[in-house]
């Protein structure tokens, strides 16, 4: 599948964003570089805090400032750089060439305005619609997301949907301009599990409808992951510490991190007596330790592990992992 | 005990204490109005009538909060003399009053002297002159502004009518009734931070039992509770303590219970919220699977999770309290008379247009108050509120 | 949603009884009644009259006077079925006859609100105007010299109340030590009738300029505040994030999708128009003179006109209840959320 050229949508060269939290520096994420294939489903995992969220609102420049700053990097979304946009150019692609759904369908809907009025605004300022022609195109995003009687529906207030339903709306809010590329940002975390099932369907659904537009999922949930992306980013502490491709990095996970979030995935095929977990907790934000940042928790820790940050390395192509193990004599494992 | 203190001071409220002390703003206006209310207690020292020491007779005086001892031994000194020199005088074995008798004129100068004390000893300002003329040895040591109050200044004032403008000898000049206003004004200032202190006290403790129990017992309690309060809070209030006032010429206490009976119900509902929320949380669960006493948990559990909204509306609360006893003493309807208040020299000030000392002095004092406890409130709750402000950009 | 409303409509009943039975309980206890007043009054009438001749003093007033007085006065029943009476009446629009104006209590209350309303009213609105757009513009540019300067416009608001202001404003502007720019009080000038109309519609305005100043004063500093914080508060919702993310411009965001809902609470606020109307007439009124409904209810109190003062407090309770539901009535309206019950 990877064999093709194939061409790059979006590119992010040495992104850091930072918080300030009581007066202290939390970097967030910290020096990142990935890229995203058009029409490719994209997977970033990681557990809570560990700066995925924070990848995603930096490429939409939604950073809430202050806390937070984007203090470097590039982010090449064709040949633009999202990074040097005037606010107003960045305006035009936000919802329309790049939009986002985020984890709270409970709160990401303003209340006081319809579902239909939310879904018609991307429309009308993007796509040059009148208030009829929005609304008709509404109904029907509504309609291909799965809400039924849509052409009622569409003059309900968000109060009125279930979390599911919103989680709809939110999709069809964003795909309704037809982007080239759609952040997901924890899209099921808040839903019951059957609800999650149906929205994880839905998205592939869009995903295999609309071949040359681009999709990130971010979650901490690698089942997930498995179910849906073509390539997996894995981080940590705001780094990468791993990418590959979902099939490699399942048969062959190298990082210690990504083999203990492995081996949480609960399975019926293999038979274990109890879920194994990492040990330890991800590390404060504030206090993210020197050195490689898991080595906290890795039981392949080495003294090297605290003192040097291992470099993202190319172990095979299209596979990159940060890890001491795989440098130098670990290489040869 | 101990345990109870040391949570109390958690280290959230020592971060939120020190978060607070950096709003210079409100910390300083929280050490300046401190600071001016406790010296208000020792405003007997600055601002009096009555003078700081007396020595009389070598005899010394402490008069400053008393001058009774000064008064007794004035009134037996002038009583004595009086008898002494008309037991003299009309001694029959005397056939001829010898007007050049050294006794009979010791004896006179004597009982004039004290007579003329005895007429005058009230007014300390007085009383010094009488001592320096008299070159005694006796001398008075008055305050460094010695116009109290409640004492009337009108033979002072000579052919002027009172109110008279501000001079040298009355700073902030003198209201209708020939009262010195910088001393109304000061002890207007203790009394009504003392009186807003106190009903925003009692409003807060019977608010805040009410709240817990309705909050914390919830169902019925907090349903026939809930209306209550709300019948209570649809009463004019005003009007209500107008009419009551009315009726009941009320004193300081009085005062105080007849506002309470209507301050109280905002708090109440904040800490009946706060409570039904805190309630629901795992530690209060928590404590009553354990059977720990309602008591118990709603003194030392809950409550001290609940009192933000409380404390982020003390120096709120505390202003409207000064704001009410103004406007019920601007009425007529507040301390009886002659308590030294603003609300009163402002009556006055819209009755004496002209005499515009009787508005501004009042109106500057009672703008400072109430702006440096507002700075304060504001202080408060930006050290309370955990929000962070922060916008797209 | 609707039993709510009539839940609320319900419970005017019992306040309504509780404080009208509370007040004229104290009425009729008190000393110092109108029969009291009526037989001082009579007193005072025959010292004059009589001249020296009849009463060194006072002359004596005889029972059968005294029993005359007091059914002309009501005073003859036991209070609670005086109250059962004056409730009977009050149901029929019937408040009693004023003791000191001799006409009945609902004719002198109904040419009274008009006026406290007019100025309310008017003081309410400039308020709102000039509140909301500060508020915002503060909320907008929050932290930046604009804010911090207008936060001290704020703080002397809060500071000075109305009615203290509006004293001030007398002493300085209407002829008291300084200028003599603005009217000291009343509504009309003296040569209201003989103006054009033009001139009696500037006359009219002119007497409410200090006044109506003092109430938007009032409420100035913590409508200001409310709306600002509030606005603040819902920049930071999520809602406003999915909004930008969409590609809406800064000041759509802003004033389509974050003002209606930061809104609410201040418009929710609306409802008390009526009891500010009531409360703080009082004391404005009392400053400028303006024979509104709440010097009324104050004169009532000062002349023992008990019909009156319990004409005032029925109209005052029921106002604002009706207000306090006209308030969640605004809420359900604004809010799509609300679903009071």
């Amino acid at each position: 599948m990877g064999k093709k050229q194939r061409k790059e949508l979006l590119k992010v060269e040495n992104l850091k964003t930072h918080f300030v939290i009581e007066e202290q520096k939390a970097k967030a994420v910290d020096g990142l570089d990935f890229y995203v294939f058009e029409g490719e489903f994209f997977g970033i995992v990681g557990e809570s805090g560990s700066g995925k969220s924070v990848t995603a609102l930096s490429i939409l420049r939604l950073i809430p400032d202050p806390p937070g700053k984007i203090s470097s990097g590039k982010i090449f979304f064709g040949d633009k750089d999202l990074l040097g946009l005037s606010w107003e150019d960045m305006r035009k692609i936000r919802g329309n060439e790049i939009s986002m759904i985020f984890q709270e369908p409970m709160t990401s809907l303003n209340p006081v305005f319809t579902v239909g009025v939310q879904i018609m605004e991307p429309l009308i300022i993007h796509r040059d619609m009148d208030k009829r022609e929005a609304r008709a195109e509404a109904i029907k995003m509504l309609k291909k997301v799965g809400i039924p009687s849509p052409e009622l529906r569409v003059d309900d207030y968000p109060h009125q949907f279930s979390g599911g339903m919103r989680q709809r709306a939110m999709i069809a809010m964003a795909l309704c301009c037809n982007p080239s590329l759609l952040i997901a940002d924890e899209p099921t975390t808040a839903l019951d599990v059957t609800v999650q099932a149906q929205i994880l369907e839905l998205m592939t659904e869009i995903k295999n409808k609309r071949k040359e537009s681009a999709i990130i999922l971010i979650t901490h949930d690698l089942a997930v992951i498995a179910e849906t992306c073509d390539r997996v980013m894995v981080m940590y502490c705001g780094k990468i510490q791993e990418v590959a491709s979902t099939v490699d990095l399942f048969e062959n996970p190298l990082h210690p991190y990504t083999k203990g979030l492995m081996a949480s995935i609960p399975s019926l095929a293999k038979k274990k007596k109890r879920l194994t977990t990492i040990p330890g907790n991800v590390p404060g934000i504030l206090h993210f330790p020197p050195g490689c940042p898991f080595h906290t928790r890795c039981k392949y820790k080495m003294p090297v592990c605290e003192k040097v940050v291992p470099e993202l390395l190319k172990v095979e192509k299209d596979h990159l992992v940060r890890c001491h193990l795989y440098n130098g004599e670990g290489k040869n494992r | 005990m101990n345990k109870r203190i040391k949570s109390f001071f958690s280290p959230l409220l020592i971060k939120r204490i020190k978060k607070f002390r950096s709003f210079k703003r409100g910390y300083y206006s929280l050490l300046i109005i401190g600071i001016a209310y406790l010296l208000s207690f020792f405003a007997e020292f600055i601002i009096n009538d009555k003078a700081l020491l007396v020595k009389f007779d070598g005899k010394k005086f402490v008069t400053l909060y008393s001058d009774v001892s000064l008064k007794k031994f004035i009134f037996a000194k002038a009583i004595e003399t009086k008898e002494n020199y008309f037991k003299y005088k009309n001694i029959p074995a005397t056939d001829t009053l010898n007007l050049s008798d050294e006794k009979f004129i010791t004896l006179k100068a004597e009982y004039e002297r004290y007579d003329r004390i005895k007429k005058d000893f009230d007014n300390h300002r007085v009383l010094r002159k009488i001592f320096e003329e008299q070159k005694r040895g006796d001398w008075v040591i008055l305050v460094p502004y010695s116009y109290g109050p409640n004492e009337n200044l009108l033979d002072e004032l000579g052919d002027r009518n009172p109110p008279t403008g501000p001079d040298r000898k009355n700073f902030l000049g003198t209201d209708d009734r020939g009262r010195d206003v910088l001393a109304r004004l000061v002890y207007g200032f203790r009394i009504y931070m003392t009186f807003s202190l106190l009903l925003t006290l009692t409003s807060y403790i019977i608010g805040i039992f009410f709240g817990a129990i309705l909050g914390y017992y919830g169902g019925k309690v907090d349903f026939l509770g809930l209306r209550f309060i709300e019948i209570w809070a649809s009463i004019p209030f005003l009007f209500t303590v107008m009419v009551i006032s009315s009726i009941m010429i009320p004193n300081f206490t009085i005062l105080i219970v007849i506002l309470s009976l209507f301050y109280w119900i905002s708090m109440a509902r904040y800490i009946r919220a706060e409570f039904l929320r805190e309630k629901s949380n795992d530690y209060v669960q928590a404590a009553v699977a354990v059977g720990v006493s309602d008591r118990k948990i709603i003194l030392s559990h809950i409550l001290p999770n609940s009192l933000t909204p409380a404390i982020s509306f003390l120096p709120f609360t505390i202003i409207s309290g000064i704001a009410v006893l103004a406007s019920l003493d601007f009425l007529g309807f507040g301390l009886p008379e002659p308590t030294p208040s603003w609300g009163q020299l402002l009556s006055q000030g819209i009755s004496n247009l002209s005499s515009w000392w009787l508005t501004f002095s009042p109106m500057a004092a009672m703008f400072l108050t109430l702006m440096l406890i507002a700075f304060i409130g504001e202080a408060v709750r930006e050290a309370l509120d955990p929000k962070i402000y922060s916008r797209m950009k | 949603m609707i039993n709510y409303f009539i839940r609320r409509i319900l419970i005017i009943i019992p306040t309504f009884l509780g404080v009208t039975f509370i007040v004229f309980t104290i009425t009729r206890f008190a000393p110092g009644g109108p029969v009291e007043m009526a037989i001082l009054r009579y007193r005072q009438m025959q010292m004059e009259g009589g001249g020296g001749a009849m009463g060194s003093h006072g002359t004596a007033i005889s029972e059968e006077m005294v029993e005359k007085l007091k059914k002309i006065y009501g005073f003859d029943k036991p209070f609670y079925i005086s109250y059962l009476i004056w409730l009977g009446n009050v149901v029929r629009f019937d408040l009693g006859e004023s003791y000191t104006y001799s006409k009945p209590v609902w004719d002198v209350i109904k040419a009274r609100f008009p006026i406290s309303l007019r100025f309310g009213v008017a003081g309410f609105l400039l308020a709102y105007l000039v509140c909301i757009p500060l508020g915002v513009l503060k909320a907008v540019k929050h932290g930046s010299t604009f804010d911090f300067t207008s936060s001290a416009l704020v703080f002397i608001g809060y500071a000075i109340p109305g009615w203290v202001a509006g004293i001030v404003l007398l002493v300085l502007l209407g002829g008291g030590s300084f200028l003599d720019i603005f009217p000291l009080g009343g509504i009309h000038s003296m040569d209201y009738e003989t103006l054009s109309l033009f001139g009696k519609f500037w006359d009219n305005i002119y007497h409410m300029i200090l006044p109506v100043f003092c109430y938007t004063l009032g409420s100035f500093a913590s409508l200001t505040i409310l709306m600002k914080n509030s606005l603040i508060e819902n920049l930071g919702k999520d809602y406003v994030r999915t909004a930008f993310a969409k590609g809406l411009s800064e000041k759509t965001v802003i004033f389509k999708h974050t003002l209606r809902n930061s809104l609410i609470p201040i418009a929710t606020g609306l409802g008390s128009v009526f009891s500010i109307v009531i409360s703080g007439a009082l004391l404005i009124e009392k400053v400028f003179n303006i024979h509104g409904f709440g010097l009324l209810g104050y004169n009532s109190i000062l002349d023992r006109d008990y019909p009156v003062m319990l004409g005032i407090l029925v109209f005052s309770s029921i106002l604002y209840m009706l207000g306090n539901i006209f308030s969640d009535f605004l809420y359900c309206v604004i809010d799509p959320r609300i679903r009071l019950d």
